[in-house]
């Protein structure tokens, strides 16, 4: 208290004699509140700094990255839809259901996915996808084991050798929505999905009774279901691949082979071959392709009456030849030159060369990257 | 890589040799890399072509002698058709070093039989059982090792399990 008054009164003496008469009124306004050293301009975020603006330079072909960017884009209505659908579809298939956490549970967090599909007729298709956050899970409280039903490549080759040998009949189907159909085995929560929180509920989770997408055991759950439905419609499992079935009649036979959620479907009874469609439908959503044409970024093509397949790659070794810039490059005839003889100490051996190096490679497995992605699309 | 693994038996190798040193590329390796894509770029209309025929499996084994410079072991390659298409296809380093060419080829043969036993399996359960699938290695030595169990002086230290192929020609 002393100390202010002693301020107060060397200032005042101060001012006085810099001012001379009616120094107080000055005085006063000094000691309440003394004005920081600020513009008065009032400040405005630079435009280009804004959200959507942000967004909308990283994200191409206006796909929004997460629900909040949805909802600020304009055509939010469209999405919002697109979810509604989503939702209403997971519903149906009673995926859910809510409850209150218990002490101690682990809740899974989720997102939307969003893509736009362009149809052939050129209009656009807006989808919108719940997905879990597979990576929270937790081995042994939220999954136990994990499986990947993918057929081998050689087995592949094989049965279409057989295919060209006997002139069988190749039919591929695919399943729609393949991972949603398993049920799960242990008790997972899941926060209620961002836009669609029940009102009134919110303190709720959800308890999921049925697999969702980015689910560690999503994939060895459906492999289980599939596998159970073989089983019951009289096809034994080849033991040298578990995702090759092979069904026998009295004078021919039906191959299955599974890769994830597509399969192809070889046999020389057409009738046969519909029957088990047929049967694959009514259990599940599928899609029947016909005659397949192409299965794992592979093209097949046939000459049934000239008894001739063919399996190329062209196409993907087309995007992968311009993705590396390799278009004017001079051909070679040989995969590796004589003279090309590699050892250790041909390795960058200085650190400004490993960086050099490094980036190289790095941009080299990145582009193998997006080629395997645009290929599994 | 990807075409590798789908329907080129032609560049596994070639691959194969370049991949020893992705941990730390060097000049002349990112070169044999260069060689490849444009090797590709001038066969990228190649393909598998199957046809009509018998469904009769055969095996070509071979191996070099030292290709490795660093670690001086040998690779393996084998390769499979069936009805005269490739069904199988591979190119590996073996695990050890091998003195001589009958070695390296020996255990190459034995490294390809164990795919043919796996794929045998696989074609009798799909009703095409192969009585006899012959399997072809370009070296006498190796054969002749494989056929005879007899100790030769020089083929003492061969472990073990690559004599399983002595079994199952005595099998047959």
């Amino acid at each position: 208290m002393w100390f202010s008054i002693l301020l107060y009164k060397r200032l005042y003496v101060k001012l006085e004699s810099k001012f001379g008469s009616e120094p107080e009124q000055i005085v006063e306004s000094l000691t309440l509140e003394l004005p920081t050293r600020r513009s008065s301009r009032t400040i405005i975020a630079p435009q280009r700094y804004s959200l959507s603006l942000h967004y909308l330079l990283f994200t191409d072909a206006g796909e929004p990255e997460h629900f909040a960017e949805a909802m600020q884009e304009d055509e939010s209505i469209k999405w919002e839809l697109a979810m509604e659908d989503e939702i209403k579809s997971v519903q149906k298939n009673k995926t859910w259901s809510l409850t209150k956490l218990l002490e101690g549970n682990n809740v899974l967090q989720n997102r939307w996915v969003y893509r736009l599909k362009e149809e052939l007729d050129g209009s656009k298709q807006y989808k919108a996808r719940l997905v879990m956050k597979g990576f929270q899970q937790r081995q042994g409280i939220d999954f136990t084991e994990i499986f990947s039903s993918v057929v081998k490549m050689t087995i592949i080759r094989v049965i279409l050798s057989i295919v060209a040998a006997e002139n069988l009949h190749l039919e591929q189907l695919d399943v729609k929505t393949a991972f949603l159909h398993g049920d799960l085995e242990e008790e997972i929560f899941m926060a209620q999905p961002k836009g669609f929180e029940v009102q009134g509920k919110e303190n709720l989770v959800c308890k999921l009774h049925k697999n969702l997408y980015g689910l560690k055991q999503a994939l060895r759950q459906w492999y289980k279901k599939f596998n159970e439905f073989m089983r019951n419609s009289g096809f034994h499992i080849c033991k040298e691949d578990h995702c090759c079935y092979m069904k026998k009649y009295v004078n021919n036979y039906i191959i299955l082979a599974l890769y994830v959620d597509d399969m192809l479907i070889v046999g020389a009874n057409m009738a046969e071959i519909d029957r088990l469609n047929k049967q694959l439908s009514e259990n599940f959503e599928m899609k029947d392709l016909g005659p397949a044409k192409q299965i794992l970024g592979m093209r097949i093509s046939r000459d049934r009456y000239g008894g001739i397949l063919n399996l190329s790659q062209e196409n993907y070794i087309e995007k992968l030849l311009s993705r590396f810039n390799v278009g004017n490059a001079k051909t070679r005839n040989a995969p590796l030159g004589t003279h090309l003889k590699f050892s250790k100490w041909q390795s960058s051996q200085t650190e400004e060369e490993e960086n050099h190096m490094s980036k190289v490679s790095c941009i080299c497995s990145k582009e193998l990257d997006v080629c395997y992605g645009l290929h599994q699309t | 890589m990807y075409v590798m693994v789908c329907t080129r038996p032609d560049i596994p190798h070639a691959v194969g040799i370049v991949s020893r040193f992705l941990s730390n590329l060097g000049k002349e390796h990112w070169e044999g890399v260069k060689w490849i894509l444009r090797y590709l770029k001038s066969t990228s209309n190649m393909h598998l072509y199957f046809k009509r025929s018998n469904l009769t499996l055969q095996e070509f084994s071979d191996a070099d002698l030292g290709g490795d410079l660093d670690g001086r072991k040998s690779t393996t390659g084998y390769i499979f058709t069936l009805g005269g298409t490739t069904i199988s296809w591979k190119s590996k380093l073996q695990g050890r070093v091998s003195i001589s060419t009958t070695e390296a080829e020996y255990v190459a043969i034995s490294e390809a039989t164990k795919e043919m036993i796996w794929l045998k399996n696989l074609l009798k359960e799909l009703g095409k059982g192969q009585d006899e699938s012959p399997l072809f290695s370009d070296s006498q030595s190796a054969i002749c090792l494989a056929k005879n169990p007899i100790l030769y002086s020089r083929c003492k230290h061969i472990e073990l399990k690559y004599h399983f192929i002595r079994n199952l020609i005595n099998d047959k």
